[in-house]
Parts: structure tokens; sequence; C-alpha cells
């Protein structure tokens, strides 16, 4: 599925088909299907309640099911009790033994699997200097900084060589500066160690930076699965659009089809719009939604233009964001690099702001 | 830290030493009377005695009340540890709502009134034939200790990451492996206070005791009680001595336990 994932013996596939969670009448997880290649990092990416932890509980085997199955390499999961199943778990706060030290920690899955003491010793030694934690060995949990904890946790969940890894928000607790470099870190581990990774985030950043594939789910469902790449570039619904990254809509009636280009007519004016292969078919008189990145949006004429009033314009470093609004109402947010000439637009003026008919994506509503 | 002592602060502080006068006074009069050399309760008279301490060491009918109650003591801690316990632990993992509502059930014996819970539990155990028995007396001490434990072990569990057990199993460890290797180890001090709480509920327990026992299960309060109404034995007092002296070491080394350890711990 992923040509950059090395596959290793070592990874396992997973299959999820028709996979519901119902607590009472709440629908937590709603006829789930999902494929994970082996030795690829997928995330499931989701705002909270989006039902994504729930769906990584049921493959670690703390949460059943309601309907479903859970296939590893090829066999089904979903009779088997979490400590049979022999995956690694990063849990959320990481869940380390306080009684224990990081050695002790470490060697405590071998030690349950009757590993000799002499093979514990020197495979705990071979993990803890993995994650570069060999001189915290006798420190307790709690004498640890967050991040270290974090690479205690991952430790502990890879030292029994489990065929797949699961991550339930990994990097929920650290602050931003930390969380850029483990996020490089755990990136780079997955590559050393080819195996199976099954990541838990709300943050997009993390999502695009770590994954090869991400998952978005809202409300118990999964709306769609891509690389980082293509989901940006062409989200297939609103929710996906302004959740991942920002996004304006605009939306309008299809009133003309040529070979490669639509006309879309908005409120604020007649649109000239790129087909896209994904986008399917488009029919005359068919209403849609139109999502714009905000970094396509430039200053002054271009094929497609609208003249709004200034609402605010921010310098913040690398580049700047404008916001206009049109005359019916219309609010446009543009983010540009300003070239040395440039001026920001002054704040109350009239100006013109513009898009390449390539820059929009239609969307479904939500 | 500045203020002077207005008035109300000097008010609380006089009731607050009025109300340790009122509770270590006995003590005074207690400790003398054991020392006295006559027969019957009073303080010495010039004479400093240690008969009644004698008595208490070589009187069988003392030590087979001191026996019984270390027995059943022992048995209500057992009991009342492993039932308090397991129910801890159960509620904490469960948790939410139903844990909240569940949480009333082994604090039930804390409400209702000793004679009742006495009342109800020797007419149990006439029915069950089992009256005047250790297992029925450590069964009952083990219902009056059991929110003590419960209350314990709950605080302990509330500072511990529920997470640990799902991660104990992650790694490859059954339920009851986790409960006991993982969770455990983590709440030996609620353990450790639960069962000393246990332990002297059962030690002092009178009411219910006068209930259901009768000749073959004698524990020292119930002899204490009987002596009381038969005779004025200086005994009494002497035991009462003793007793509140061992609470006075065990406290005091506990108290410096705890002191030492707290200088062990760098500040964070």
């Amino acid at each position: 599925m992923n040509a950059q994932s090395p596959v290793t013996p070592l990874a396992t596939d997973i299959r999820i088909t028709g996979l519901s969670k119902y607590f009472g009448n709440f629908g937590a997880l709603l006829d789930i299907e999902l494929k994970v290649a082996p030795g690829e990092f997928l995330t499931l990416l989701g705002p909270s309640g989006s039902g994504k932890s729930t769906l990584l509980m049921s493959i670690a085997g703390f949460v059943e099911p309601s309907a479903g199955n859970i296939l590893v390499g090829g066999k089904s999961v979903i009779s088997t009790v979490p400590e049979k199943r022999n995956f690694g778990v990063v849990f959320q706060g990481y869940a380390l033994f306080p009684h224990m030290t990081v050695k002790d920690n470490l060697a405590y899955p071998l030690k349950v699997r009757g590993v000799p003491k002499a093979q514990i010793a020197a495979k705990v030694q071979e993990t803890l200097e993995l994650v570069q934690l060999s001189h915290l060995a006798s420190r307790y949990p709690k004498q640890l900084s967050g991040g270290q904890q974090q690479r205690v946790a991952l430790a502990r969940a890879l030292v029994f060589s489990p065929e797949i890894l699961l991550l339930d928000e990994p990097m929920g607790a650290l602050d931003k500066k930390l969380r850029h470099d483990l996020q490089l870190e755990l990136r780079q581990l997955h590559r050393r160690l080819g195996r199976t990774f099954v990541n838990v985030t709300h943050d997009q950043e993390e999502a695009m930076a770590m994954s090869d594939r991400i998952a978005i789910m809202n409300a118990g469902r999964i709306i769609q699965v891509g690389r980082p790449r293509d989901l940006y570039d062409a989200p297939k619904t609103r929710f996906i659009a302004d959740f991942l990254g920002k996004s304006n809509f605009l939306t309008g009636r299809v009133s003309e089809i040529s070979a490669s280009e639509a006309l879309i007519e908005t409120d604020s004016g007649m649109i000239r719009h790129r087909l896209r292969e994904s986008e399917g078919r488009l029919s005359k008189g068919r209403e849609v939604h139109l999502a714009l990145r905000p970094e396509q949006i430039t200053l002054g004429e271009a094929p497609n233009t609208l003249s709004a009033t200034v609402e605010s314009a921010i310098f913040l470093g690398n580049y700047a964001e404008v916001t206009v609004r049109t005359e019916r109402g219309l609010q446009i947010v543009g983010q540009m690099a300003l070239r040395e000439s440039e001026q920001l637009p002054v704040e109350g003026a009239q100006i013109k702001v513009g898009w390449e008919p390539s820059a929009t994506v239609i969307v479904e509503p939500d | 830290m500045e203020n002077r002592s207005s008035l109300p602060k000097v008010l609380v502080i006089t009731i607050a030493w009025l109300v340790i006068g009122f509770l270590i006074a006995p003590m005074f009069v207690t400790f003398p009377i054991s020392l006295t050399s006559e027969r019957y309760l009073s303080m010495p008279d010039g004479e400093i005695s240690f008969r009644h301490y004698q008595t208490l060491v070589e009187d069988s009918a003392w030590i087979s009340a001191f026996m019984d109650s270390l027995i059943v003591a022992t048995g209500t801690v057992v009991v009342s540890l492993t039932i308090g316990t397991l129910a801890a632990i159960g509620l904490w993992q469960i948790g939410g709502r139903p844990a909240q509502m569940l949480r009333i059930l082994p604090l039930l014996p804390l409400i209702v009134p000793p004679v009742v819970s006495a009342l109800a539990l020797s007419r149990a155990w006439v029915m069950l034939r089992m009256l005047d028995t250790y297992p029925a007396v450590i069964i009952s001490h083990s219902i009056l200790a059991l929110p003590f434990v419960f209350m314990t072990v709950s605080a302990s569990l509330e500072s511990v990451d529920k997470r640990i057990v799902q991660a104990a199993r992650s790694l490859g460890s059954g339920p009851f492996r986790s409960v006991f290797g993982i969770v455990i180890p983590n709440v030996k001090a609620g353990l450790f206070t639960g069962g000393l709480f246990a332990f002297f509920v059962s030690w002092d327990e009178i009411v219910v005791t006068l209930f259901i026992t009768g000749r073959n299960v004698f524990t020292l309060p119930r002899k204490i009680w009987s002596d009381l109404r038969d005779s004025i034995d200086p005994a009494i007092a002497a035991l009462s001595s003793l007793m509140i002296a061992v609470t006075i070491v065990v406290a005091a080394i506990y108290l410096t336990n705890t002191l030492l350890k707290q200088r062990k711990t760098p500040k964070e």
C-alpha cells in the first residue's frame, strides 16, 4: 500500500470490518471499515468524542465491540483477551508502574512471559539504548520528566517485540517544542523497526508529521483515509477541510461545464473551478460546496477575483493573514508571504483578492 | 502570622485544650489506681504495688481473654482486608456513576447503630447455630471493620492511574496477576492503615460481642465488662494502663518513621 514503509517479517496487517460499538443507545463506533498495511504508520485523527480512542482500545482488546470483526495477520482476535493479543500499547498518561524502576517496568512483560533472567537483562538494556534512556534505568517514573516517561512507556511497549504498536495520544501531556522533537523520534523509530503502528491523536500537525496514512474520524465514523498530502489537497467533506488545516467555504450552483472546468454561480459572482477526477461527474444546476485554502489566496487580480473590505491584516513573521468581507457578507481569510516591496493592506480598505481555478475543491456538506 | 491573638482565636485554643484535657484526664487516674496495693479500686495510699500487673500475667482468665481477642482481631484483619480491598479495587475499576452509587454499600455498617447490628447478628448466628463461635465473632467484627478498610484503600487508589491495570494486561499478565502484582503494591499504605483500623475496631468491640458470645469466645473487652459488674478489680486499671502504654509506643514509632521518611525524600 505504501512503498516507503520497509516491510519486515515482524510486521502484520490489521483488517477491521463492520465494527460497531454501542454504549446503551449511543453509537461510539459505527460500521468501521479499515485496513492497515504491514509496517504502516496509520493515525486515527479526530476531535474528542469522535470514537478514535474507542477504536484503538477495541484493537487492544479493552473495548468489546457490539458487532464486526478485527483480523490481525488474517486471524480474528475478537475473542482473544488483551493479554494474549501481544500488542504493545502506549497509554494516555503512559500508565507506568509507579512502584517499579524504569528497568523493572521494562522487565515486567518479559518476566510475565517467563523469559530467563539473563535474557531479560540483555533485552531491557538493548531497548533502553534504543530510546536513549540507559542512564535512567534505576530511576522511578515520578523522578522523570514527561518526555522521559513517554520514552519509557514506548520502550516498555516494544521490549517484548510485539508485531503491532498502538499509541493512545502519546504526545498529549507534552509541551509543543518537546512534542515536535518526539514526533520526529517516533517516526524514525518506526522506520527502524518496520512494525505496524496505529496512533491516536486530535492534533492534526502530529498526524501529518508522523503518519504514512491518516484516517479521519468524526461522530463514530471514519470519513476519509489517505496520505496526509492527499487529505489536505482533496478533503472529501467540509468537516475535513476545516479540521485538517483551515478553509474558506463558498456555496453555489453549477451553471456551465466544459471539459476541464466548471462555472459556478455564487452569491458573490461567477467562479471558475478546475474539475478534479476525485470529484466525479458534475451536473448542471447542482448545488456544490467549495473549500478554498487560505494560502491559495492572492492579493490583486486573478482568474477568480472578489472585491472586498479588509477586516483585519496581521503580520505573523513568515506570512501575513488578511481577513476580508465581500458586500454579500462572505468572509475570506488569506495567508500569504509578503515580498519585500509589498505593503500589508490597511484595515477598512477596499481591495481585490483572487485565486486560481485549480485552488478550489468540491466537498460534501456535513 | 503577625496577627495578635484575637478573642475568637483564644477561645478556639482554650476549647481545644479543654477537649484534650477531657480526653487525657482518665489516664492520670487509671495509672495511679493500677499501682494501688489494695484489692479494690483506690488511689495508692503511700504504698506502690505491681500486684495487679502480676495478676494480669499470672491469671489464666486474663491470658485466655487476651488470646481470644488476638485471634478474633487477627481474623478480622484478614477477612475485612480481603473483602474491603477487593471491593475498593472493583469499584475503582468500574468508575463513574454506577461506582458512586455502589460506594455507599460497604459504608452501611457505619450508619447502622451498633445495637441494631448486634441484634441482627445475634439472630442470624442463632439461626445458623453458630452463636458463640470464633467464625461468627470474626465475621461480625469484619462487617464492622469493612467501612474503614474500604475507605483507606479507596483513598490510596485515588492517586493511582486506573490505566495501570490495562497496561499490565497489554504487557501480557492476566487480570488476577495485574491486580495483585501491580495494583496492590501501589496501595500498601492504605492496606496497612486499613488493617490497623480493622484490628482496633475488633480489639475494643463490646456491643456486638456481648450479644453473640457466651462462654466459648471471651474477648478482653468482654472480660473487662463482666469483671466490672462482678467486682471492682484494680487489674482492669493495670490492663488499661498497659494498653495505653502500648498505643503510645506504637504511635511514637509510627510518627518517628514517617518523620524520618519525610526528611529522606528530597523536596521537588
